[in-house]
């Protein structure tokens, strides 16, 4: 990896995934990011850059960033604010590590949040009486269905290797505090609700949510002097999408191509990786993903999900914490909830969803195109 | 489709000619690359391939094959369009890939690889007194 400080995770804070109707976006931000702080052991004037994922539910629109963190104090410090869809605070959180590391900083906080309508999320803009919307095309579960029915053409992937990803996030989720759902369902229950977009089952569709997330990043001398177990951020990289004329835009992006620039500036590989978090906002996620990924072939994903590989004792544990599907998907703080689980993983906090014994953890995070790819290690 | 009362125009957003005559084939509006052949669906300035500035309008095929496809079990608020039905990415004949509803046949015929001609939709909306048309892909070789 290139020359120039490493970047640490001192702390990380969620507010709990679900439907807060009492709670202000900036309620759910303030506490994730005192609930961070406290992790850390810093307080916020010790805080360098602040940074804030959001897409933008109910609520005002612009400079949201600069009122979140000043609520948490006003010592003047640079506020940016970062869309990148459903992957915000992981990009932002790629940028905070980029001023670290070139030096700028020595510390950043990073907040996701998100307060969401209830249903099916609305996609096209507001074109309502345009051809896209009135033909019945702004469909976000449609995109993972036709991603699904392409890899089940391709490959032979069933509906119950898509179905058996919402069994294990479910299980998962039992043991996070933290999580939306918290209730196992069983192979027949995801197959028998109602069906959204073939072969997708409503079962099979993450939630939308309020919540929020905190990270707070610092270099390697800093958290040098408050912890003696960090965990290191160790390689981050992210991508668009690659145009193609003989294959159609996939739904969530490039994974592979950026997968391959993360692993190289980490300089491991697929096989080195201990726990991994998913952008699952529908089951084909996991399924795609983990090809992707390198940690199986092209078209062995669904076999692989269905014989537990991705379960929290199998090869390659995924979505520990229950993923998008089980633990709620508040857009802007997915990235950050992603971050928390990988670092609590690696800290050995993670209870009864801890993987024995892991060490280094990668996560994907996806929005409309745009990848993140951010790999972890103890 | 029938012909009724008033001239058809196209649904704002999408972009394609309406024969006078029935037997003529609709055709979605492309770009081509002048430099490397590229083509592609809508109005683009820059080609992707190469990088080529300034792109000539082109039409383009109205045959492809399905490339892949979901059958939509919820209807979408203010769509006119009734569920179950089909939405597929279609890979035309001369290149790009198009989004389009799948009309013409039961939405479990459809399958990856079928090949499909595209179509005129009927939206039953007026304004400014023509007949708003959209587009559909149907099973078929042929597109009249």
């Amino acid at each position: 990896m290139s020359t120039g400080e490493d970047v640490v995770v001192l702390g990380v804070g969620l507010h709990p995934f679900g439907r807060f109707p009492t709670k202000s976006l900036d309620d759910l931000a303030r506490e994730a990011g005192l609930a961070a702080l406290d992790d850390a052991g810093i307080e916020f004037n010790q805080v360098e850059a602040g940074y804030l994922g959001r897409v933008g539910g109910t609520g005002p629109p612009v400079g949201v960033g600069m009122r979140i963190f000043g609520e948490l104090g006003q010592h003047g410090i640079p506020i940016t604010n970062i869309e990148l869809a459903c992957g915000s605070s992981s990009r932002a959180l790629m940028l905070a590590a980029d001023a670290i590391r070139a030096g700028s900083v020595e510390t950043a906080m990073v907040i996701g949040a998100e307060k969401m309508e209830r249903g099916m999320l609305r996609v096209g803009g507001p074109d309502s009486d345009g051809y896209a919307s009135l033909m019945g095309l702004n469909v976000m579960p449609a995109a993972y269905g036709m991603m699904a029915q392409r890899h089940m053409a391709e490959y032979g992937t069933k509906p119950e290797h898509f179905a058996q990803v919402s069994v294990k996030s479910h299980r998962n989720a039992m043991h996070n505090p933290n999580a939306q759902y918290r209730v196992a369902i069983t192979l027949e229950e995801v197959l028998a609700s109602r069906m959204v977009c073939e072969p997708l089952t409503l079962y099979q569709c993450c939630p939308t949510s309020d919540g929020a997330s905190a990270v707070i990043l610092c270099s390697a001398s800093f958290a040098r002097r408050r912890t003696t177990a960090p965990v290191r951020l160790r390689a981050w990289a992210g991508g668009s999408p690659v145009y193609s004329r003989e294959r159609s835009p996939q739904g969530e992006g490039p994974t592979g191509l950026v997968a391959r620039r993360a692993y190289e500036k980490a300089g491991i590989g697929p096989q080195d990786v201990h726990v991994t978090q998913v952008h699952d906002a529908f089951t084909p996620g996991e399924i795609l993903t983990i090809e992707e990924l390198g940690y199986v072939k092209p078209g062995e994903g669904g076999p692989f999900v269905w014989e537990g590989g991705t379960e929290i004792t199998g090869r390659c544990p995924v979505n520990t914490d229950g993923g998008l599907l089980s633990r709620g998907h508040p857009m802007g703080a997915t990235g950050g909830a992603m971050v928390t689980e990988v670092v609590r993983q690696l800290r050995s906090q993670a209870g009864a969803r801890q993987v024995v014994g892991a060490r280094v953890g990668l996560l994907q995070n996806a929005g409309i195109g745009g990848v993140n790819v951010l790999i972890f290690d103890a | 489709m029938t012909a009724g009362a008033g001239t058809a125009v196209a649904i704002r957003g999408a972009s394609f000619t309406i024969p006078a005559s029935p037997s003529d084939r609709p055709q979605l509006r492309g770009s081509a690359c002048p430099s490397c052949g590229a083509r592609f669906a809508g109005q683009r300035a820059i080609c992707l391939g190469c990088g080529q500035r300034g792109l000539d309008e082109c039409l383009l095929s109205p045959l492809g094959v399905v490339w892949t496809f979901t059958i939509v079990h919820q209807k979408p608020p203010g769509a006119i369009i009734e569920p179950p039905y089909v939405i597929a990415q279609i890979k035309l004949q001369d290149g790009p890939f198009v989004q389009s509803v799948i009309t013409g046949c039961a939405v479990a015929d459809v399958h990856v690889g079928m090949p499909v001609a595209m179509t005129l939709y009927d939206t039953d909306r007026m304004s400014d007194g023509n007949r708003v048309v959209a587009f559909s892909f149907r099973p078929g070789t042929d597109a009249t």
